[in-house]
């Protein structure tokens, strides 16, 4: 399954990498006479409600997708190491305000919290990151300071503190490289959660703006047009279920390799 | 017993009014204003004055979190812009065919998941066991928007086995039934797949205890020690994962109710959304979330009620 996974998962970065290369045609070149075309030799995924070429869009739009999993996933990673580490090694008072603060973040899902506050900061692909990166911080946050109170702990801190070791070298050079594990493994299983909440997003509308191709904005467009056709949203969701699947498997297959005491937590 | 009930509801009333509070605050420092959002770009200073009077936006901000809660206690969740009916009286209207939703996803959940995780457990490492497994990993990664879209076009544009749109005729329980059964499925799916991993999970670690070898040693019959003493502890975490999961549940609900055009919460903030109806949105949003410190508090208790170790303050 992992095996499957990392091959879905290179071959969706390869395509979005390339898509300039592999495209057929521009993404957002309109030819009305040839709008919602059925899938044929010249058009793979057939063309859209404009007559743009939904394999072409489809590309373009994994770069979207992977764009929005990499930077959203690695900074709530990163804010939430600092914050957990914060939590974990500052005085009490710091570490309870820190914990009633991702507590409460952690009562809003994404979509919710994204229709509440994604109109206020207007539709668009910062929009979108900002929202994944409030919502999913607080898990990274609670994770990383439950393992830095575990480890600090340990004998193999304590017997570097009782050699002088400063706090910064414990930090940095004892409890960073034992934590960095979990969250890289849980920011692996995040990314396909990610990326289904982007499409998500900007299908609801509060995400990436058209005439950007999204998975998400596709799968609107294809939507709304469902009683012309509905290949065009079958279509558009094809990729999504791919790279989620794809993304899923690998995770698994990560957490399985490199922690498997994790796999009880989850 | 009654001591942990009443502290939970105390706790949970506290996270609402943290959670209420944020969220003011949130929509105040953002930078679009509801007000000029309200208005428009036509809107002139003397018109956004009014409206910012009338609404109470010009005071500051902790008098407007405290009038906010008061009118919150008076049931005043202020008026719908475009048709001037209160929010109040929307959101309760609405309410029923979402809590409708979630209920039914919560039962189909658990009713497939839970006996699917132990059949897996008991069955493990046979090709069953792996079949749910590869099944239940790729049904949790699926978003419901998808299978909310899919399973419309398959079960009733194309089999035209189930109704596509709305939720029944009122006051005919088997049509409204009928008209759940889809969005259930986008609502529950990834539910199942999560439930049977949780409870084949934990039932392999409990099966592996002390206390049921001694149980199977007494000889016992393998079905009384599967159901009686292993289950039962092996659902617990599977309840707490539900309760916090109903806040997820809701988040796919708005998917179900948009492509099913189901008239709940969901639709109401989607359509409020369309056009900036901001008081709708708050409105809608406030009810989401006291559905979902409701169903995490109500998990909690179930869960002392279920394994009494969790009762002697554990769950801190």
């Amino acid at each position: 399954m992992g095996l499957l996974g990392l091959v879905i998962v290179t071959a969706l970065a390869a395509s979005a990498l390339l898509a300039n290369v592999i495209a057929p045609y521009d993404p957002s070149a309109i030819d009305i006479p040839n709008r919602f075309s059925p899938p044929s030799a010249e058009h793979p995924l057939g063309t859209d409600q404009l007559g743009r070429d939904v394999f072409s869009r489809t590309l373009y739009g994994g770069r979207i997708a992977l764009l929005v999993a990499l930077v959203s996933t690695g900074s709530a990673a990163a804010i939430g190491l600092v914050i957990g580490l914060l939590a974990a090694y500052g005085p009490r008072v710091v570490d309870n305000a820190i914990v009633l603060v991702l507590d409460t973040m952690r009562c809003y899902p994404t979509i919710i919290f994204a229709l509440a506050v994604g109109p206020l900061f207007g539709a668009g692909l910062g929009t979108v990151i900002a929202i994944i990166v409030v919502t999913t911080t607080p898990y990274y946050g609670r994770i990383v300071r439950t393992q830095a109170l575990a480890l600090k702990r340990s004998e193999f801190i304590l017997s570097a503190e009782s050699s002088g070791a400063s706090r910064s070298r414990i930090v940095f050079l004892h409890l960073l490289p034992n934590i960095l594990g979990p969250v890289l493994i849980l920011a692996s299983m995040d990314i396909p959660i990610v990326i289904a909440a982007e499409a998500s997003l900007s299908f609801l509308g509060v995400g990436v703006k058209p005439p950007t191709p999204s998975w998400g904005i596709i799968l609107d467009e294809g939507y709304r047009s469902v009683q012309h056709t509905s290949w065009l949203v079958v279509a558009a969701g094809i990729p999504l279920v791919l790279a989620t699947l794809g993304f899923t498997f690998l995770g698994e297959a990560l957490r399985d390799t490199f922690d498997p005491k994790l796999a009880r937590r989850f | 017993m009654l001591l942990f009930v009443l502290r939970r509801i105390l706790l949970g009333l506290l996270i609402v009014l943290l959670a209420v509070t944020t969220l003011y605050c949130l929509v105040q420092a953002a930078p679009g204003n509801p007000i000029d959002i309200l208005l428009g770009p036509r809107g002139s200073p003397a018109m956004k004055a009014a409206l910012e009077a009338r609404l109470g936006l010009d005071q500051p901000l902790p008098v407007q979190i405290v009038k906010f809660f008061g009118s919150l206690l008076e049931g005043d969740l202020g008026l719908d812009i475009k048709t001037k009916r209160p929010v109040a009286e929307l959101v309760l209207e609405r309410l029923p065919k979402t809590i409708a939703l979630l209920a039914a996803s919560l039962l189909f959940a658990s009713a497939l998941g839970i006996p699917l995780g132990c059949f897996a457990a008991t069955h493990r490492d046979s090709i069953a066991d792996r079949i749910v497994g590869v099944a239940s990993v790729s049904v949790i990664s699926i978003p419901p928007l998808i299978i909310a879209i899919y399973g419309l076009l398959l079960f009733a544009a194309w089999l035209k086995w189930l109704p596509a749109v709305g939720a029944g005729d009122r006051g005919d329980l088997a049509d409204q039934i009928y008209h759940l059964v889809l969005p259930t499925l986008a609502v529950a799916l990834n539910w199942i797949g999560y439930v049977a991993r949780l409870v084949r999970a934990s039932m392999l670690e409990i099966l592996n205890e002390d206390y049921i070898r001694n149980a199977r040693a007494f000889g016992l019959g393998e079905g009384r020690v599967v159901f009686r003493y292993a289950l039962r502890i092996a659902v617990a975490p599977t309840v707490t994962v539900l309760g916090i999961g109903v806040g997820y549940m809701l988040g796919s609900a708005i998917f179900a109710e948009i492509v099913f055009a189901r008239p709940g919460i969901g639709k109401l903030i989607y359509d409020a959304l369309l056009v900036r109806n901001y008081p709708v949105i708050m409105g809608s949003v406030l009810a989401s979330t006291v559905i979902l410190v409701v169903a995490t508090t109500v998990s909690d208790i179930l869960n002392a009620l279920i394994d009494p170790r969790i009762r002697q303050g554990q769950e801190a």
